[in-house]
């Protein structure tokens, strides 16, 4: 099993190594490598695959099982969503920050967006509590999953339906 | 006029003629506004409405974002103050001998009538309710003709303000699509007959049941929320201290931006608190009633040389940043100036005007006689004379950038398949008037800039 | 001007829990697709948000183009000693967008 961070860097040696011929090679091979957008302009960060979301959960989770939360985890989104281009989400996850066991990672992840993995959260024992709040993209009207991983590895899973209202005017 | 005086004074009546003469001096100061058809529009281009031939079509040329498109429809009513009226109501034909496909009927239906009104059909969301249930209207036994004319012109049988469109007396139906329709319906039976079907047990899913939800996007007053905040902050409030070609500036006459306060995140302007409430306010230079927007774009070239054309970014902005001066404080239209009191009955008059190819009027969604305190789709739709609210320009959050109540007006024109009229045309602003009027009587207070879908 | 807006509350008692706010004004650019495939575009969002609190990292943020236009994160500190929260946001054309705060009790 790979981690999220692994597959970055991996992607990044590979960007690193194809260099400057790497801008052309990319720009020919997409799909097959990397997008040549980011790599032309340096930056290191680049669109996630586009996968069913049991393929993203078994790339971040591998074989672990997802616990259901229950009480562990606050998470707040809407239940109907007036647009897609802004869903406000909350998640605090109530499981204690302590230097040998604290919640190392909050994952949003939207079953049926083309890129089910939204965003990735780390936290150390000095943030005191595991709190995020953003603002993501939806598709379509879809389960929200706000899933947390503790520094041992165990982790908690909290689902949201989110329904997205598409055109009309409103406002 | 001058016949009323002449009148008058042949009474000879000095009570009278006092009376009249009083009566005289109030009436000679409700000016006659000009329109849309007079005014020079100092609007960015996208926003004025312009009709043009682009490869042998004519289209209307509108803003770039959130799906206004370009189609024309300038053979249909607008808000124009000279907009002929929308065709009377028509009596249909039902054709002989066209057979409905229900199946047609059904995808028809998807697309349009369910913003208005629930199918029996789980696929079908967001549903609206401000029309009748259909889900088991081919229990009910009408005929095949009645539900023809319904969708022909349902103002035939419900009244020349019925809400809904006339499909077919538009043309945006032809009889077969109507008789799609009709079949479609007739297959809609309860089992039994007359108890709806159960659609969903989703709460949520039925515009019946639905909870009115608002997503919590943050204090709208939060520079971490409300991005528009970010870009007031970047653009107008230096703006406000820089001298234009004229070698004036905003500050040489108003007085500094200062430190902010818990309702102004902009920074203070001690000149300009409660200045925003008092607007739109008739503008005797120009014969017709000004927003603040309106006022910012023929104001800011006139003294500071600055441009500052209604609808972009600069007058949005500054809008905004003179706006939310007046934040907490109530709207104050003065009610009692003779030229605000007819410019809110004119706007009252457009506020009924079916308008467009669908022959809608903003009534027909915002009153309770239509789908006010209703859905449409899955929007809620406001009620003028309950919560509907011109707190404008706001973030809009779906296109990501701050909208005033002209392109919010605009906005509107495009699925009642109308043309627009420019961002700054009077007769919107007579529109404006109405509904701040309301706003004043019921003591709405003033929050700019809001953070909303 | 700084281009990262931030807010913490306003008054911070010591050992408090406090919510640090950031937004960024940033146009998180996708990228565009035809017929199922990817069109070239140099898109660009926002991939990855620091906050450091003293020096020591207390938060990191790995982002997609589903984070919406001008993105916004919100975290928790626990205000142990006064000090400077700084937050950097990283985009995929390797700029930085950074602003700090400062926790005072």
């Amino acid at each position: 099993m790979k981690s999220q961070q692994d597959l970055r860097s991996t992607r990044r040696a590979v960007l690193k190594r194809l260099g400057a011929t790497g801008v052309a090679l990319g720009a020919l091979c997409w799909g097959l490598v990397v997008p040549g957008g980011a790599a032309a302009q340096g930056g290191a960060g680049m669109p996630l695959p586009d996968e069913k979301v049991a393929d993203t959960l078994k790339r971040l989770f591998g074989d672990r099982p997802l616990q259901s939360a229950g009480e562990r985890i606050k998470f707040e989104a809407p239940m109907i969503a007036e647009n897609g281009a802004v869903v406000p989400l909350r998640i605090e996850v109530e499981l204690p920050m302590t230097k040998d066991d604290y919640v190392k990672n909050v994952y949003i992840i939207s079953d049926k967006n083309r890129r089910p993995m939204n965003a990735q959260f780390s936290f150390t024992p000095d943030s005191g509590k595991a709190s995020v709040g953003t603002n993501i993209r939806l598709g379509s009207t879809t389960d929200v999953r706000a899933i947390a991983e503790t520094s041992k590895g165990v982790i908690y899973e909290a689902r949201r339906e989110v329904k997205v209202t598409v055109g009309g005017c409103g406002g | 006029m001058k016949h009323l005086v002449r009148k008058l004074l042949s009474l000879k009546r000095p009570g009278l003629v006092a009376l009249g003469v009083v009566f005289i001096a109030a009436c000679a100061t409700v000016g006659t506004t000009v329109t849309s058809r007079e005014w020079v529009s100092r609007a960015i281009p996208q926003s004025q409405g312009i009709v043009k031939e682009v490869g042998g079509k004519r289209i209307q040329e509108r803003y770039p974002f959130g799906g206004f498109g370009t189609a024309n429809f300038e053979k249909w009513p607008t808000f124009a103050a000279d907009s002929p009226a929308y065709p009377p109501p028509r009596k249909g034909e039902m054709p002989a001998g066209i057979k409905g496909d229900p199946k047609k009927g059904n995808a028809l239906m998807r697309g349009t009538c369910t913003a208005c009104h629930l199918i029996p059909d789980a696929t079908v969301w967001p549903a609206g309710n401000v029309g009748p249930d259909l889900r088991t209207i081919g229990d009910r036994g009408i005929p095949d003709s009645f539900l023809y004319q319904v969708i022909y012109d349902p103002r035939v049988l419900y009244g020349a303000d019925s809400p809904m469109a006339p499909f077919g007396a538009s043309g945006m139906w032809n009889d077969q699509q109507i008789m799609d329709v009709v079949a479609y319906l007739q297959t809609l039976k309860g089992k039994p007959a007359g108890v709806p079907l159960k659609v969903t047990d989703d709460k949520q899913w039925n515009p019946f049941t639905r909870d009115v939800v608002k997503p919590e996007y943050g204090d709208p007053l939060d520079m971490t929320a409300n991005p528009v905040l970010a870009i007031a902050d970047n653009v107008a409030v230096p703006l406000w201290s820089k001298a234009g070609p004229k070698g004036q500036s905003c500050a040489g006459c108003h007085g500094a931006v200062g430190k902010p306060d818990a309702q102004r995140p902009l920074g203070v302007i001690a000149s300009m608190v409660g200045a925003g409430a008092r607007y739109p306010k008739w503008i005797a230079q120009h014969s017709r009633m000004m927003s603040v927007e309106d006022f910012l774009a023929v104001h800011s070239p006139e003294t500071t040389g600055h441009a500052m054309p209604s609808q972009g970014e600069l007058n949005l902005t500054m809008s905004i940043l003179v706006r939310s001066q007046s934040n907490g404080m109530p709207y104050q239209l003065d009610l009692n100036d003779a030229n605000v009191a007819a410019a809110a009955k004119r706007g009252e008059a457009l506020f009924q005007r079916k308008v467009g190819q669908r022959g809608q009027a903003c009534a027909d969604c915002h009153t309770a006689r239509g789908g006010g305190n209703k859905f449409l789709g899955g929007r809620f739709l406001a009620d003028v004379e309950k919560d509907a609210m011109v707190n404008h320009p706001y973030w809009r959050t779906a296109w990501q950038r701050p909208i005033d109540i002209r392109i919010r007006f605009q906005w509107c024109m495009t699925p009642l398949l109308t043309n627009m009229l420019p961002g700054d045309a009077p007769e919107y602003a007579d529109l404006e008037t109405f509904l701040i009027a309301k706003q004043t009587r019921r003591g709405d207070k003033v929050l700019v800039p809001r953070l909303s879908h | 001007m700084s281009q990262v807006r931030i807010r913490i509350p306003e008054k911070i008692k010591p050992g408090e829990i406090v919510t640090v706010r950031a937004l960024v004004s940033h146009p998180m650019e996708m990228m565009a697709f035809k017929g199922g495939k990817p069109v070239e575009k140099n898109y660009n969002f926002v991939h990855k948000v620091e906050a450091t609190y003293n020096g020591r990292k207390v938060f990191e943020a790995a982002t997609t183009q589903a984070v919406s236009q001008n993105p916004f994160v919100s975290f928790t500190v626990k205000a142990d000693a006064p000090g400077v929260v700084k937050i950097v946001f990283h985009d995929t054309q390797g700029k930085t967008y950074e602003g700090q705060v400062e926790i005072k009790f």
